[in-house]
């Protein structure tokens, strides 16, 4: 009796905890934020900052397919940066912004693929491929813009961030948003999303099923490219110019967010919605210390222990379960044994 | 005669199965000791608990007549038994010096690999063995593996050495090397428990022999009183009432045409037939190559020769044995035949996708109805749906392993070890299934080691060894002699 | 095992003793081609900049090196050496007499117990050592930030003790060099002439035969993170030596590129349980050759990164063609070929 009502709050405590972290993240840094000062607690204002993340976002998304495959792409942020790069060269060279926005989403879909190819074709651990390409891409738009920047963008794009849809939410936000929808019902109303989800749970039992692994893991690198170039056409927009250096550090917010999420970093399990709430958890973490004056390495680091902090607490949790378990049923097999005897 | 190594009355458990009942077990100083029996009848049970991998739930062990209590793999060394598995645990970038001496124990200090060359290299020829002691362990054959496995066991006081199954993979020539050894080894005093199921091998080598059955020592025997059919006879018992099959009436059209198909280093040149509604049993023993056999033909394997057909159409991967209506249950449903951490529904309609979605979108109410039929259908036990496949028990999670196939249309059924680990009640649930799936036009071919299974639910058998097909038997009037003699190589009468 | 080879098989059983050799001839053939380019390049002073570079790389490159050998990877030691760095020039500035040696056991320690702290998430808390560095890498740079209250050290801050090591002493060699030739000495006697490092390679090689010949790879693995956080730690202070100005911003910043493809390059295999620290030191020197070069040659600095991405990349492309190529042949048939 006791034990079915203590199985449906544990069946409904499952259903849940994926987003439990995400959800406690965000409460204690708005609370923390409320505390620390008058301004925080501003919704428009809070919506308008959070057009800078949206970046991130999109490249989280993404990252949150692939992780489930129990990939993972290190090069999201320097693809991001080359395929900016495209676009400041392709319009200083006549294109218009359109074109120019066209072509850098090609790019970062080419470079996703590059990462998938190596990865899957040739069979690379996608750990140390995407660690190359980090350097690598990050390097070639070095290499393209040198120490120049691209400035001169239309005057209806650059800080069209800050332009408001419906009067109320900025289009930053609209558009991830939009994204989310989309990557969400790829994720969870595709066959191929399901395939993603049992191939990341046990990669073998799915091909006896019949499912061939490399077209999907390749699908999730694509995918990931094509949303770093989008975010390439977000980020120009939003500060006006190109610099090499762009998203700079993006890898571990992006990393952060998708694992905060409830992704499993290993593979198979995972949400959009939980990666889009995590990301308004760590949006709120970087406004309440911003608001506050932390300096930007400070931010990171905090940043860094929610990420270790997040993998680390249930596996602690799980094991003081298991121990708990395992007595249990120790106990239970000892009088089991006692009878049987 | 020094007895060197004693079990009394071990028994284990795994889960709900006994699967050592009492054992009592003794080899000498000196002595080669051969443990037969078939598939699961519990011999590598108790080797593990010989060389400390498990530890018994009741009973002990004793090596020279002081008792132990091996807490790991570790401690059976320290008290001088060591386990040479078929793939030897190496290390493949470090050389062969190094493996031998990786876990020496003793003083550091005057210790260097260079001042054990000579003796090593000393033990190597003792056991006929020429490698190169710089040579990469990943560059040695598997037979040179073995006996430099044999090597780093001699270099700690050896007192038992157990040996399983170790000629599986080896040419003839290195088995007779592989003897010289264990015969030199014998002389200097070692106890040698010998695991294997080539029948004529184990009665060259072997001083005495004990057989297992269904987890108890049937009776031990001395190899100058023993003959192949007595060690046949003594590992299979009485022979069973096979009245549960129904004579196959012979069909014109046949569901399966295998021809010359082989898999590289598994099998060769196997060629079969599945009529509509024939269930066809493949016996033999661990490492006869029919579990890779069925991999093969369903396309999850490759293959290297010969062709596959089904309902005449020519088979090349797994995709097209799913369009032909194939399906195959492997033997491993942990691994291979479920995803343990997916729930029941999502297992269930894995191969069915397509037809589930709508232009590769899914439609979670076709699928909750499709997977709610076939698992009521089958009666497999669930509180809820949404459960994950890990959490059911064994006989449930076999039935959901059949499930996803058997919701299908099928034409064509493989099946590897149906009843493994299953419980009475859901035994007699899949066999009556599989009846009714032949009975409906389903052609089956089901790999089982369960003799009372292989006899009782085919219409006919077929019994591979060493990667052939040796042998076809009709069921009726089918003995358990007879296909434990094909499976082992001894002649038939 | 000797005559009848296939020389595929030959080639890739010798790989080791070929690469070598082969990289430490693309090291002189990458500087002649920077000589004819710009003789500037073989000046003494140039090749003392290098030398001092490399120097420092080294030292970091056989840490990580020990940490890739146990299947495992270290993103964090830039910043790892970014707080070893700055809290002892901060100590060196606060407390201008104290002993050099004393400043050197501050910076090793510093380092060991940032590695110790790595080593516990790894081992400890199971963090996949991916993400665990992923995030010290962002905490330890945080901490530096700190620990220095954002004010950075000066030149004229820093004792000339330390800054003694980059200069050419009595010896004519500056110390920063010695300091690496040590480690690497060092190095190459433990992983080839202790048994604790031969165990290194073994659980790297295969972790489960190595619990069965009762080594533990989890206590390898935490104390390689240890070594690797102590070896930053002395990198920390060779690098106040040789830059004498510690900035809170960027000390210690990019380092993990330039070793990990040094690592990489000197045919330390990414899966595990093989590498020599003579191949590393090979993969130092072009590292740092190259850095240097192109810089004299006149390319901006900006083709760095993607040298040493496209480095990274076709050195693991290499091994693994090269690992495929030697199992296919290798010890899984059928007793063909006999050691």
């Amino acid at each position: 009796m006791v034990d079915s009502k203590v199985s449906t709050l544990a069946s409904a405590g499952k259903a849940l905890g994926p987003f439990v972290p995400a959800l406690v993240v965000f409460l204690v840094a708005m609370v923390w934020g409320t505390l620390a000062s008058p301004f925080f607690f501003d919704i428009p204002i809070l919506l308008l900052h959070s057009g800078r993340y949206m970046e991130i976002g999109l490249l989280a998304l993404a990252m949150t397919l692939v992780i489930i495959h129990g990939d993972i792409d290190l090069s999201v942020a320097s693809n991001l940066a080359f395929s900016a790069a495209t676009l400041g060269l392709v319009y200083e060279s006549g294109a218009s912004i359109g074109a120019a926005s066209v072509v850098a989403i090609a790019v970062g879909t080419s470079l996703g693929l590059v990462n998938g190819l190596l990865v899957i074709v040739v069979g690379l651990p996608s750990l140390v491929v995407t660690l190359g390409t980090l350097a690598l891409y990050r390097g070639l738009s070095q290499i393209a813009l040198g120490d120049q920047a691209v400035t001169g963008y239309p005057e209806t794009f650059v800080g069209a961030d800050q332009n408001l849809v419906f009067g109320l939410i900025p289009l930053p936000l609209t558009i991830f948003l939009i994204m989310a929808a989309l990557i969400g019902f790829l994720a969870h109303r595709t066959t191929f999303g399901f395939v993603s989800l049992m191939l990341g749970k046990n990669q073998v039992a799915t091909m006896f099923s019949g499912m061939q692994p490399k077209m999907n893991r390749l699908i999730a690198f694509a995918l990931s490219g094509t949303m770093a170039g989008f975010a390439a056409v977000l980020i120009t927009a939003r500060l006006g110019s190109t610099r090499s250096n762009l998203a700079l550090g993006f890898e571990l917010l992006v990393v952060t967010v998708v694992v905060l999420g409830g992704t499993d970093i290993f593979g198979g399990k995972g949400t959009i919605a939980g990666t889009v709430l995590a990301l308004f958890a760590v949006i709120a973490v970087r406004e309440a210390l911003a608001i506050q004056n932390v300096n930007g390495q400070i931010q990171d680091a905090v940043i860094g222990l929610i990420l270790l902090l997040t993998i680390a607490i249930p596996v602690a949790v799980s094991r003081l379960w298991g121990r708990a378990k395992l007595s249990r049923r120790k106990a239970l097999l000892g009088l089991e044994k006692g009878i049987k005897q | 005669m020094t007895v060197a190594l004693t079990c009394e009355g071990v028994s284990k458990w795994f889960g709900d199965s006994k699967v050592l009942d009492s054992v009592d077990f003794a080899v000498d100083a000196g002595e080669i000791h051969a443990l037969l029996g078939e598939n699961g009848a519990g011999k590598s049970t108790l080797l593990k608990i010989c060389s400390g991998l498990y530890r018994p739930d009741s009973g002990g062990v004793r090596v020279e007549g002081r008792q132990q209590e091996f807490g790991s793999v570790i401690d059976a060394q320290a008290a001088g038994v060591a386990l040479i598995h078929q793939e030897p645990r190496l290390f493949p970038d470090l050389n062969v010096l190094e493996n031998i001496w990786i876990d020496f124990r003793g003083k550091s200090r005057g210790f260097s690999l260079k001042s054990v060359e000579k003796q090593t290299q000393d033990y190597l020829d003792e056991l006929g063995c020429e490698v190169d002691l710089r040579a990469r362990m990943s560059d040695i054959s598997v037979a040179d593996q073995q006996l430099i496995d044999v090597a780093s066991a001699l270099r700690k006081d050896l007192k038992v050495l157990i040996v399983d199954e170790p000629t599986a993979s080896l040419t003839p020539h290195e088995v007779e090397r592989l003897f010289a050894v264990l015969r030199r080894l014998k002389k200097q005093g070692v106890a040698i428990v010998f695991v294997g199921h080539r029948l004529s091998e184990i009665l060259e080598i072997s001083d005495r022999m004990t057989v297992l059955r269904d987890g108890q020592v049937v009776g031990s025997i001395r190899a100058d009183k023993a003959t192949e059919d007595e060690l046949a006879r003594m590992m299979v018992g009485r022979n069973i009432d096979v009245s549960g099959s129904q004579p196959y009436v012979q069909n014109e059209s046949t569901v399966l045409k295998v021809h010359n198909l082989g898999a590289a280093g598994k099998f060769r040149d196997v060629s079969l037939d599945v009529g509509v509604g024939e269930i066809v049993g493949v016996g033999g023993l661990v490492g006869s190559g029919r579990s890779e056999l069925l991999e093969t033909i369903f396309g999850v394997r490759k293959k290297s020769s010969g062709s596959v057909f089904v309902n005449g159409v020519r088979i090349g991967n797994v995709l097209g044995s799913i369009k032909a209506g194939s399906g195959l249950v492997p033997e491993d449903r942990g691994r291979h035949g479920l995803v343990l951490r997916a729930t029941l529904v999502e297992n269930v309609v894995l191969p069915s996708l397509r037809t589930l979605s709508f232009f590769g979108v899914r439609r979670s109410k076709k699928e909750l109805v499709f997977a709610k039929k076939i698992i009521s259908d089958l009666k497999v036990r669930t509180s809820s749906l949404g459960l994950e496949a890990g959490a059911l028990s064994g006989g449930n999670q076999q039935k959901l392993s059949l499930a996803k196939w058997l919701a299908r249309d099928l034409n064509l059924l493989l099946i590897d070890e149906p009843t493994r680990g299953v419980d009475i009640g859901s035994k007699a649930e899949i066999h009556s299934l599989i009846r009714r799936l032949a009975e409906q036009g389903v052609g089956v071919l089901v790999v089982s080691s369960d003799m009372r299974e292989l006899l009782s639910l085919p219409h006919r058998i077929l019994v591979m060894r060493e990667g052939e097909l040796v042998g076809s038997l009709p069921a009726s009037g089918a003995t358990e002699e007879a296909v434990i003699k094909l499976a082992s190589g001894v002649k038939l009468a | 095992m000797r005559a009848g080879i296939p020389r595929g098989r030959f080639f890739a059983m010798n790989l080791a003793r070929f690469r070598d050799a082969g990289i430490g001839g693309i090291v002189l053939g990458v500087a002649i081609i920077f000589w004819l380019l710009n003789p500037l390049f073989m000046r003494p002073e140039n090749l003392f900049a290098i030398l001092l570079s490399v120097g420092i790389i080294v030292v970091l490159a056989v840490g990580q090196m020990f940490v890739i050998i146990s299947r495992q990877i270290d993103l964090s030691i830039g910043s790892t050496l970014g707080v070893a760095a700055m809290v002892t020039a901060m100590v060196g500035r606060d407390f201008p007499n104290v002993p050099t040696i004393f400043l050197v056991i501050v910076a090793v320690g510093v380092g060991a117990l940032l590695g110790a702290f790595n080593g516990f998430l790894v081992v400890g808390a199971k963090i996949p050592a991916i993400i665990a560095t992923l995030g010290t890498l962002a905490i330890y740079r945080g901490l530096v930030f700190i620990v220095s209250d954002n004010i950075q050290v000066n030149p004229s801050e820093i004792p000339t003790g330390v800054t003694a090591l980059a200069r050419v002493s009595t010896v004519g060699i500056p110390p920063i060099v010695l300091i690496g030739v040590m480690v690497v000495l060092a190095g190459w006697y433990f992983t080839r002439r202790t048994m604790t490092g031969l165990r290194l390679y073994a659980v790297g090689s295969n972790p489960e035969a190595a619990i069965a010949r009762g080594l533990s790879p989890l206590r390898f693995q935490f104390w390689v993170f240890v070594a690797m956080g102590a070896l930053a730690g002395l990198g920390g202070l060779l690098y106040i030596a040789r830059f004498s100005t510690v900035n809170p911003a960027d000390v210690g910043a990019g380092f993990e590129l330039q070793v990990i493809s040094a690592v990489v390059i000197g045919g330390t295999n990414i899966f595990g349980g093989s590498g020599s620290v003579v191949g590393v030191l090979m993969g130092v020197f072009l590292v740092g050759i190259l850095a240097n070069g192109l810089t004299v040659i006149g390319v901006s600095g900006f083709w760095q990164s993607a040298a040493y991405g496209a480095i990274i990349i076709i050195a693991v492309v290499v091994d693994t063609l090269v690992r495929r190529q030697m199992s296919s042949g290798g010890s899984k048939g059928k007793g063909k070929h006999n050691g």
